[in-house]
């Protein structure tokens, strides 16, 4: 999207019209006629609610799949994402975090950091977190809850506490979570 | 309403009824010196920084109460449909003789980084510490693990146990009972009546830790009736108790048994088998924890 303004604002350069409007010439007209294609771009689709929306950068998903396939910067992508959400209290983003610390793959290995991350899992009530406290050694992993499925699939809008589950995990399955796929099946 | 939903509205009830009481205090005496296998370097002290370990034979013994015969009794400590009570059998284990106190607590507050609430640093230094979470009660077992590693000071008995792969950790729900009540099943560790002058229960607030005897408890070990309730190493999960299963049922919210009821219990809820349970992540004033060592 962002090339193809780009261009069409550089193809405008020759018209009449915005001769006469003095908005092409010079570098700085030319960038006043870039500022304003996109000022009038985000208008339009902030005034329609288009500013979020579904993009494969927001699935975790996506990301867990680059990092594994060893995609260039997908691991520290992934990394970044699950810590912004354990941050946001994700339980499962934050036992994610723990057992990297644990098998040492993604970042070094580190069991006091493990056991914090594991720590913030549990306390959100995420039970893999809490036996991973037992055993930080052998962690256990779980799918995300759709507690966390609020804010995991909320595809930069707000907190999706007011979706209905069935339709939170409709969501998460089109993101690539196919646990949900099967949960969606389910409650049909 | 599912049976884990039962489980969890029970575990709910017994939270909300620790907070509802209020009356009286209890009879007061010292703690009481053992007579059984004890591994602190120490006589029997709450304020010391090492626990007071007490051994706990290994054994079967009574675990679980059937509300058919005893009407004091909630029904999720009934064994199964077919069964009033279980048996279970135990490894030799050490329970710590004190619930762990704020004097306790503060050390490792101030020798870890570990983030504590400041409320559970508030109390006198003697009682027992509350509002610490399950994942705050765990750190506290770690640390105090490598604490008597390192320190020479630290009793002999307790290293070399650590040495052969033993663990201080919190006592499971199982290993808990059998403390509290011994092996014959009595309802509390003193007998089959409540005794306001053996516990400190139906009360405002927390005692110094052993301020009650027990001269009839199994194992000499203090405040296994109320005081605060303890959090142990067991998920909540349906009797028949099972140890294995504690890595099941991954997908449901977390909630992890306490044992022993509270100050401000009334006696049906400081019995040995009476099971709450609550949010790992619960920080409340009538949540504490005792240590113990396993080989697990």
């Amino acid at each position: 999207m962002v090339p193809a303004i780009d261009r069409a604002v550089a193809g405008l350069g020759d018209q009449p019209l915005l001769a006469r409007l003095g908005l092409v010439g010079p570098l700085g007209r030319m960038n006043l006629a870039h500022m304003g294609a996109w000022i009038l771009f985000f208008g339009v689709m902030t005034g329609l609610a288009r500013t979020d929306g579904m993009h494969r950068g927001d699935a975790l998903p996506f990301w867990q799949q680059a990092c594994a396939e060893a995609r260039t910067g997908a691991c520290e992508r992934l990394l970044m994402i699950e810590g912004a959400y354990c941050g946001d209290n994700v339980g499962w983003a934050c036992n994610e975090l723990g057992r990297h610390s644990v098998d040492g793959r993604l970042v070094p290995a580190d069991t006091d950091r493990a056991l914090a991350y594991f720590s913030r899992a549990c306390e959100t009530r995420f039970q893999p977190g809490c036996v991973n406290l037992v055993t930080p050694s052998a962690p256990v992993a779980a799918n995300p809850r759709a507690l966390d499925l609020r804010l995991l699939v909320r595809e930069g809008g707000p907190n999706l506490l007011d979706m209905p589950e069935p339709e939170r995990f409709a969501r998460a399955c089109r993101h690539g979570w196919s646990f949900a796929c099967e949960k969606r099946s389910a409650s049909r | 309403m599912t049976r884990r939903g039962v489980a969890a509205a029970a575990a709910r009830y017994l939270l909300a009824s620790s907070l509802a009481l209020g009356g009286g205090a209890g009879g007061a005496g010292a703690p009481r010196p053992g007579m059984e296998a004890v591994l602190g370097a120490q006589a029997p002290s709450p304020a010391v920084a090492f626990p007071d370990f007490v051994e706990i034979p290994g054994g079967p013994f009574v675990m679980g109460a059937d509300p058919a015969t005893d009407p004091s009794a909630f029904d999720n400590e009934r064994w199964s449909p077919a069964q009033g009570t279980g048996t279970v059998e135990a490894s030799t284990f050490y329970l710590a003789r004190h619930e762990v106190t704020v004097a306790q607590f503060a050390a490792f507050a101030r020798a870890s980084s570990w983030r504590v609430d400041p409320q559970a640093l508030a109390g006198p230094p003697s009682h027992p510490v509350a509002f610490v979470s399950w994942p705050d009660a765990l750190a506290y077992c770690r640390w105090l693990e490598g604490e008597v590693r390192r320190a020479p000071e630290a009793p002999a008995r307790v290293k070399q146990l650590l040495a052969e792969g033993w663990r201080v950790t919190l006592p499971t729900e199982a290993e808990w009972e059998k403390g509290a009540r011994g092996t014959d099943g009595r309802r509390y560790p003193w007998g089959s009546e409540p005794r306001r002058d053996r516990a400190n229960y139906e009360n405002r607030g927390t005692a110094a830790v052993g301020t009650y005897p027990c001269p009839e408890c199994p194992y000499g070990l203090a405040d296994m009736s109320g005081n605060v309730w303890e959090w142990t190493g067991s998920p909540y999960q349906p009797y028949p108790y099972d140890a294995s299963d504690d890595r099941a049922n991954l997908e449901a919210d977390a909630l992890w048994v306490m044992r022993g009821g509270s100050f401000g219990d009334q006696a049906r809820q400081v019995r040995g088998s009476t099971r709450g349970a609550a949010d790992p992540g619960a920080r409340r004033a009538f949540i504490g924890f005792r240590v113990a060592l396993v080989k697990r």
